[in-house]
């Protein structure tokens, strides 16, 4: 996030603040809580799905999304499909751009007249839609409806579960997988059938791949907080307290831990050998990859949602898809837990009436069925989050044609993480506290033992300057 | 005939090479990003993988104007983007021109005073003022209107300020010569300043009219619905972070920035005479 945007995050969160400062009291006492009672927020009232079964006339509800291109294509597909399938609900799409700005015209509305029903936004802002007040929890819809979640995958569940109330509704989900060159994995005297899956498997890999010439540099890295992350989720071991924030406001970072002294040394060992091509921040989200096609480098980690993408370019350019050999494997890291699934889910939206929430529910369980994921699946690249949904032929279809993809579903299907990634309520902040500190060791070479303190420092200051902001 | 030149400014084609040389490099400069989006839009997204990349299309085909034109709307939003950028444009200089005069002409008690307010106005960033702004639109109820895209941006400090400057050097004589033959402010503004501050004017203009094509924030907050939103939404409909969506991403750059490409040739004349202005005494 630039500081442009950080100045702009700020402003808004203290314009949305300033109209949510009528709860903190209330909030200042239930963090921590972890009695069996549900939760105030948990009441089936507020989203009365019999209700919507009785309507004369559709209601008609507003939902924000950030899907561009084919994938929005797609979701308007859907809706006609969904308006086709029933009487009751009419969806209105409104694309209100990337997911930052999304949630930064949503806190600037979300009071007024002009907010949304539904809106889209990424796991990271989890605790600061929580915190403004402004959202129904999927778990009181849950309720209402009886609906069973045990088709769900249990860690996608987890991720937008917090002190046990699942608050959005999952929708698009993406898993950081590994990429790499089948043919240059065979040039090196490396197994393609046997890619790394720690991150000394990674090291030597790249080793053999630097020292064979097969290319200048082995491994093309994006400057990005998400991996870390994914890593502590990989060991098992929180990043903030609170067990990630998930049983109580995070307070503190934990990035001195174990897990974080194992990744900056792995880091450094590679950068000092060479062997890692910088491609920084990568605005494009696609530098990385261009690397590994360009043979600047062999192997790189990137979202699952860029998969779909890889394999169509590589179709329109046979010559070079039969000279890379697209190979795809489940991120190398540390074993214990497991990587948790990234990507945006639906919030409902208080605006009074809650027959909208239960119009907008309705929708959104109508995106969750099998049918609909499996689809979801097929055109967009976003992972399925139920079991069920992969035994259709849509996605059977794709999983035959393009394997890469079922080595992403299978990456969270699997995932051994109960607790979810962190919740945390100053995420920007934390997320470039993490992201300087890599650039710092990138660009200058930091001394290790000098450099973690000081990430954890700017990120543990990011925690809490969010959380005087809602005085928690 | 060529002899004729030539022969009495013997130094200037010497001078001259050097000059155009440094001229070409930086249009080249300038020029070759443009190009090599052009390159990318005409080629399938494969190509775009391979390196160092090709200078030339290999297999051209227009299939992504077409993509990105149905996908991203730009029809009818390169008319939302016209009408708005041309309210916006024509009410900054009307504004501009007014507020200039008077700080230029008029003697009033705290104009020096007013006159930096007026300029502090350019320190406040955006996102500032971005919330209150909202605000006050929707309470007027202009979401989803013209009226709501273009009314917030009608009066701009940066143009009175370029506006004074210029009217600055106006000698004060013809003022009086033109109370002489009878005008008043109205008739000095019309007849006098006007027409001798036009290209300071033209270039006021022709960057209004850029800011407000290329403004994305406001209207993407302002508006839900396809009657009211602009060209640079689009846009943001087609990108992606898939490689394969790159050609497509690059011909809608292409159609967007068009219609500034073109007013940029029709006005250069007077955007250099507006920039230079008042550089030299003359």
């Amino acid at each position: 996030m630039t500081h442009r945007n950080r100045l702009l995050a700020g402003a808004l969160a203290l314009a949305l603040l300033a109209g949510a400062c009528g709860g903190d009291d209330d909030d200042a006492a239930s963090p921590g809580g972890d009695t069996d009672e549900t939760p105030a927020a948990v009441d089936p009232e507020r989203c009365p799905v019999d209700e919507l079964e009785q309507v004369d006339e559709p209601v008609t509800i507003t939902m924000w999304h950030t899907m561009t291109s084919v994938n929005a294509e797609e979701l308007e597909a859907m809706v006609a499909d969904y308006h086709a399938s029933q009487d009751r609900v009419r969806v209105e799409l409104v694309f209100t751009g990337s997911y930052d700005e999304t949630f930064e015209r949503y806190r600037t509305s979300a009071r007024g007249q002009s907010a949304p029903d539904l809106v889209q936004l990424e796991e990271t802002t989890l605790q600061q839609v929580i915190d403004s007040e402004t959202a129904v929890p999927a778990a009181a819809c849950i309720e209402a409806a009886g609906y069973d979640t045990s088709d769900h995958l249990p860690a996608v569940l987890a991720e937008f579960t917090v002190e046990d109330v699942l608050w959005p509704m999952p929708f698009n989900i993406s898993t950081p997988i590994l990429y790499f060159s089948q043919r240059r994995f065979e040039a090196a005297g490396l197994d393609p059938a046997n890619p790394p899956t720690d991150l000394d498997g990674l090291l030597e890999a790249s080793r053999a791949i630097v020292a064979t010439g097969t290319s200048p540099q082995a491994f093309s890295l994006e400057t990005q907080a998400w991996y870390v992350e994914q890593w502590f989720n990989m060991a098992g071991e929180p990043i903030v307290d609170q067990r990630n924030g998930r049983d109580g406001r995070a307070t503190e970072a934990l990035l001195e831990g174990e897990t974080g002294q194992q990744v900056f040394d792995w880091l450094s060992t590679m950068l000092g050998e060479q062997l890692v091509l910088d491609v920084g921040r990568n605005p494009s989200g696609s530098d990385h990859f261009f690397a590994i096609a360009g043979n600047q480098a062999s192997m790189t980690i990137g979202t699952s949602a860029a998969l779909g993408g890889v394999y169509d370019a590589l179709a329109t350019n046979p010559g070079l898809e039969e000279e890379v050999g697209l190979g795809v494997a489940p991120l190398p890291g540390p074993t214990g837990g497991g990587v948790v699934p990234g990507g945006a889910a639906l919030w409902l939206v208080d605006r009074g009436e809650p027959l909208r929430v239960a119009a907008a529910w309705d929708w959104s369980a109508w995106l969750n069925e099998p049918e609909q994921q499996a689809r979801w699946h097929g055109a967009t690249g976003y992972i399925p989050i139920r079991t069920s949904a992969i035994e259709l032929p849509a996605v059977q279809q794709l999983w035959a044609e393009r394997p890469g993809f079922e080595i992403a579903y299978r990456q969270v299907a699997e995932s051994a993480n109960e607790v979810g990634g962190p919740v945390i309520g100053g995420y920007p902040g934390f997320r470039d506290a993490v992201e300087d500190g890599i650039e710092r060791l990138v660009q200058q070479g930091a001394d290790i033992a000098a450099l973690l303190p000081d990430i954890d420092t700017a990120a543990t200051e990011a925690i809490q300057d969010y959380n005087e902001l809602v005085g928690g | 005939m060529a002899a004729d030149v030539a022969i009495p400014h013997r130094r200037r084609p010497r001078r001259h090479v050097g000059r155009y040389a440094l001229l070409a490099l930086g249009a080249f400069v300038v020029l070759f990003p443009i190009y090599a989006a052009l390159v990318v839009s005409l080629q399938p997204a494969g190509r775009l993988l391979e390196f160092p990349g090709q200078l030339l299309p290999t297999e051209p085909t227009l299939e992504a104007f077409r993509t990105a034109f149905d996908r991203g709307s730009l029809g009818r939003y390169l008319v939302n983007s016209a009408v708005v950028a041309v309210l916006i444009t024509a009410a900054q200089v009307l504004t501009s021109i007014a507020a200039a005069y008077a700080f230029a002409f008029l003697r009033f008690w705290g104009s020096q005073l007013v006159f930096l307010v007026f300029l502090a106005t350019l320190m406040v960033p955006t996102e500032v003022t971005i919330v209150a702004n909202f605000e006050t639109v929707e309470s007027l109820g202009w979401l989803n209107s013209y009226a709501g895209l273009a009314v917030p941006f009608f009066a701009f400090a940066f143009g009175t300020f370029l506006l004074r400057q210029a009217f600055l050097g106006i000698p004060r004589d013809l003022r009086d010569a033109s109370a002489l033959d009878g005008h008043g402010h109205w008739g000095f503004l019309r007849h006098v300043v006007v027409p001798l501050a036009r290209p300071s004017i033209a270039a006021l203009a022709l960057f209004s009219f850029l800011m407000a094509w290329n403004q994305y924030l406001w209207p993407l907050l302002i508006t839900d619905r396809d009657e009211y939103r602009t060209v640079q939404i689009g846009l943001k409909t087609l990108t992606s972070s898939s490689v394969s969506d790159f050609p497509v991403v690059m011909a809608g750059t292409i159609i967007a920035a068009l219609p500034i490409l073109l007013g940029l040739v029709l006005f250069q004349r007077h955007i250099i005479r507006g920039l230079t202005a008042g550089a030299i005494k003359g």
